[in-house]
This record gives C-alpha cells, sequence and structure tokens, in this order.
C-alpha cells in the first residue's frame, strides 16, 4: 500500500471491549476521520465483510467462535489491498507465526502504549512491519532442514541475526549493508513466508484431489 | 429251539430296540435344548477371549497408555491455559490499559508476561544463550519505550550456541525482568547497559544502571526481589553478586556455566 493512499474504513475483530477501545483509539489517532468497523466473533466479522471492505483490518486470533485466521484469509480473498494486520498479546505467540503464513502482513502488539501502537501501525503501513526475535526463529525453524531451498544465504543471516535481538541498523552494520536493504529482506521474508504458504496449500488441495494439477 | 425262544427273544429285541431309540429321542431333546447354550457360551468365551486378547495387546500397552496419559495431560494443560489466558491474561490487559501511570502499567505487563511464562506451552522449547539474550533485549525496548531510558546493549557476537535446559533460560530472564523493576522503581536512571561476555564455559550476564544506587551508609540489606533473585540463580546452578556500580548506580552480575547439565 503507498503513501498516497488515504485510509478511510478500518476493520477491528477483538472480543474484548476494553482492548477493542484501545485499539479503536489508537486506530483514530493514527489515521483522521476513519470510518471504524468492529467485530467480536468470527461469524459477525464474515457477515459484515459482506458488505464493508477495509483498507486496514486489525484481526485477533484467539475468538470465542474460532480463529481470526480464517478472517485473514476472508480479507485477503475479498479485499485484497487491505492492509492485513495482526492484533497479539505476545510477539512469540505460536498462532502468530500461523497468521503470517495465511497472509497476515504484520503484527501490533495489543500490550503496548499507544505510542508505540501507533508507531507500530504506521511502519506496518510504510511496509516495514515488525519481525520479533521469536518470529524470525520460527520462520527460521519453519524452512528447516533444507532452509537454502527457500531462503538465500543471506536472508538466512539476516534472520539469524533478528532472532538474537539485533535490530535493523545493526544487522545492517554487522553485514555491511545499508539499513533500507535490510528493511528490503524483511518484506521479502514476509512475501516468501506468503508464497510457500500458497504452494504449500496448493500442494495439500492437490494431495486431497481438491484441485487437478493440470488446471493450476 | 424252543417254542417260545423265538417270540421272546423278538420281545427281547424289540424292547431293547425301543429303549435305545427312547435313549436317542432323549439324547436328541437334550442336544436340541441344550445346543443354543452350548452355542452361546461357546460365543461367550471366545467374546472374553477375544476381549482380554485386546485389552493386553491395546489398552495396558504401556506406549498406548503413556500415549493416553500425555494426551489428557496435554488437553488439562491446555483447558488451564486457556482459562488463564482468556481470564487472568484479560484482566491484566485491562490493568495495562486503565493504569493511573506508567510504572502501574509496567508492573501489569511484567504479571502478564509472567503468567505467560508460567503457562507457556512451548515450555520445552530450548534456547541458545544469544536466542534468549534476543528476547530478553526486545522485552526490555518494549518495557523501557514508555520510560525515555536508554538501553545500551553489549553482547559479544561470539557466544555459546549450546542450547540451554528450559529451567535456566526461564529463570535467566526471570532475574533480568526483576533486575529493569528495582531499575524502574528506584533508580531513577538514565541508562541502562546489558553486556554478555564469555570465558571459556563461563559466561557473565550484567546487568548496570546508572541511578542512584543504594544507600552505602546503611549495611546492605537485599531487599525480596534480590534475594529471590539470589534463589533463583542457586537453583540453576549460577552465580548472581549484585552491588554499587563504580561509576555509579547499581549492577548485578549472573556467572553460569553453559555446559553444565542440570537435573
Amino acid at each position: 500500500m503507498n503513501d498516497s493512499t488515504v485510509i478511510q474504513r478500518g476493520f477491528i475483530l477483538e472480543d474484548h471491549a476494553d482492548t477493542a477501545d484501545w485499539l479503536s483509539d489508537a486506530m483514530s489517532q493514527c489515521f483522521n476521520d476513519l470510518e471504524l468497523t468492529l467485530a467480536c466473533t468470527v461469524a459477525q466479522a464474515q457477515q459484515q465483510l459482506r458488505q464493508f471492505k477495509p483498507q486496514i483490518a486489525l484481526i485477533d486470533l484467539g475468538l470465542p467462535d474460532g480463529s481470526g485466521i480464517e478472517i485473514v484469509h476472508t480479507i485477503r480473498q475479498n479485499t485484497p489491498d487491505c492492509l492485513r494486520i495482526v492484533s497479539t498479546a505476545f510477539s512469540d505467540d505460536e498462532h502468530l507465526f500461523a497468521a503470517l503464513q495465511a497472509g497476515a502482513q504484520g503484527y501490533i502488539l495489543k500490550e503496548q502504549s499507544r505510542e508505540q501502537l501507533v508507531d507500530m501501525l504506521a511502519a506496518a503501513m510504510r511496509g516495514q512491519p515488525a519481525l520479533s526475535a521469536a518470529i524470525a526463529r520460527r520462520i527460521l525453524g519453519h524452512f528447516q532442514p533444507e532452509p537454502e531451498q527457500t531462503l538465500s544465504p543471506r536472508l538466512s543471516e539476516v534472520l539469524t541475526l533478528i532472532g538474537r535481538g539485533y535490530k535493523n541498523r545493526e544487522v545492517a552494520e554487522l553485514l555491511d549493508i545499508s539499513s533500507h536493504t535490510v528493511h528490503g529482506y524483511i518484506r521479502e521474508i514476509y512475501r516468501i513466508l506468503d508464497i510457500s504458504s500458497r504452494s504449500e496449500a496448493t500442494l495439500e488441495a492437490t494431495r486431497r484431489g481438491l484441485i487437478s494439477p493440470e488446471c493450476r | 429251539m424252543k417254542h417260545w425262544a423265538k417270540p421272546s427273544l423278538l420281545l427281547l429285541a424289540g424292547l431293547m430296540f425301543g429303549l435305545a431309540l427312547s435313549r436317542l429321542f432323549d439324547a436328541i431333546l437334550m442336544i436340541s435344548i441344550l445346543a443354543p447354550f452350548l452355542i452361546a457360551m461357546a460365543f461367550l468365551v471366545w467374546l472374553t477371549r477375544k476381549e482380554i486378547k485386546a485389552a493386553t495387546t491395546s489398552q495396558y500397552d504401556e506406549s498406548v497408555l503413556r500415549a493416553r496419559i500425555d494426551q489428557a495431560v496435554r488437553q488439562e494443560r491446555e483447558r488451564i491455559y486457556r482459562n488463564l489466558h482468556d481470564d487472568i491474561g484479560a484482566q491484566l490487559l485491562n490493568l495495562v490499559y486503565k493504569a493511573a501511570d506508567p510504572q502501574a502499567a509496567d508492573l501489569a505487563r511484567v504479571a502478564l508476561q509472567n503468567l505467560r511464562e508460567a503457562i507457556a506451552k512451548t515450555v520445552d522449547k530450548r534456547l541458545t544463550v544469544p536466542e534468549l539474550l534476543g528476547d530478553m533485549r526486545n522485552e526490555m525496548e518494549g518495557r523501557l519505550q514508555p520510560t525515555g531510558i536508554h538501553l545500551q546493549w553489549q553482547v559479544e557476537p561470539k557466544l555459546n550456541e549450546q542450547a540451554l535446559q528450559a529451567p535456566q533460560a526461564i529463570a535467566i530472564s526471570r532475574i533480568f525482568r526483576e533486575c529493569l523493576s528495582n531499575t524502574l522503581k528506584h533508580a531513577n536512571a538514565a541508562t541502562i547497559t546489558f553486556s554478555a561476555s564469555q570465558q571459556g564455559a563461563q559466561i557473565a550476564l550484567q546487568f548496570c544502571d546508572d541511578g542512584v544506587g543504594t544507600d552505602s551508609d546503611k549495611p546492605a540489606k537485599p531487599g525480596r526481589g534480590l534475594r529471590s533473585m539470589t534463589e533463583r540463580a542457586k537453583q540453576i546452578g549460577a552465580q548472581l553478586q549484585s552491588q554499587n556500580a563504580k561509576q555509579g548506580g547499581f549492577s548485578v552480575t549472573l556467572t553460569l556455566t553453559v555446559n553444565a547439565t542440570l537435573t
């Protein structure tokens, strides 16, 4: 999503009322004149998303009637231009990785101060999503035992360093590249996750006979 | 042969034949009555034997039993996790939002973090020292951002890559989480320096602030926080040293041997 796009429609899926208030406030602070739609269950979200076409969505994962990952899928299919951001309590939430694979383009931490939330949202908008040490390690682990098939040695290096808590700026210094390049790598990592999950989904569907290999 | 001999022989033979025939009928009758019972009994015996056999091969088979226990434990842990996460986790999150000041919000965040570690499902996930330090840095920076205190991170790039035991990793992160809490509460610091260095198999982790330190006029009286930190260190076979830093402020050093196996 480029900077010139004016964000007018936001969507929040969150079952705890106070958290929903907190996130709404942060969203309104981040974007002027935002039309905000709130849902507190997967079913409600599915229904609202039939009419409402958001440009940015904050999606909680653990909901009373299912997982927000379903909604990440729905939004990706219905409104591919919508920025899909997962809201989670912890950056090493085991469901977060699954959500990134399902097409989430970033995440925010619910426990953060409002300022931090706004910063994280803004960074995701600029195409610089956060990548915590725990998530970086999980991505590396996901491509084991043959990370080189999907990740270039450079990407593996970047992930290893982030997995040890190095900041983007420090990663750049250690690898003697620019911070800008490191940001590019992180975007690339998100993109590979997305592609690899899609190809895995296709493989799985083929195996189950849902899609014949010829018409892919 | 006498004249009566033939008819009496015939009579005798007829009697015997009749007797035999009636016996046969009795036997047939008996069999026809008993047969269903016999069949039913045989079937029951067969069934029981089959059940016993099934029981000995699967139900009480040790590995199957263990798998069932594991599954039950997992389900129970999952249930407890969900309850704690959904109820207490959400309440603590509420405390973060409703906190009157940043210190109170930090307290709630730390409680949330401790709760999460106590009920973590991935407790057997094993981290190396550099990886653990990565998580600790993420966490410290998250806590420090609202305070404006600067975190200097001085970690040697080549640290032991051996995986820590889960209790070691948890103890280390808890000790330094408590350190940061103390600094935020008492120190009035501007900068925190965290350093990690290695000599042989020994790794030294040092947390140092540039705050007011402890009052050196009074005899050192370790508070509850410091005592529990020392206790945690002892449990993982590490040493904890705390003192006023030479350049001012307070420092805590944890020294541990990484390839020491923990039982």
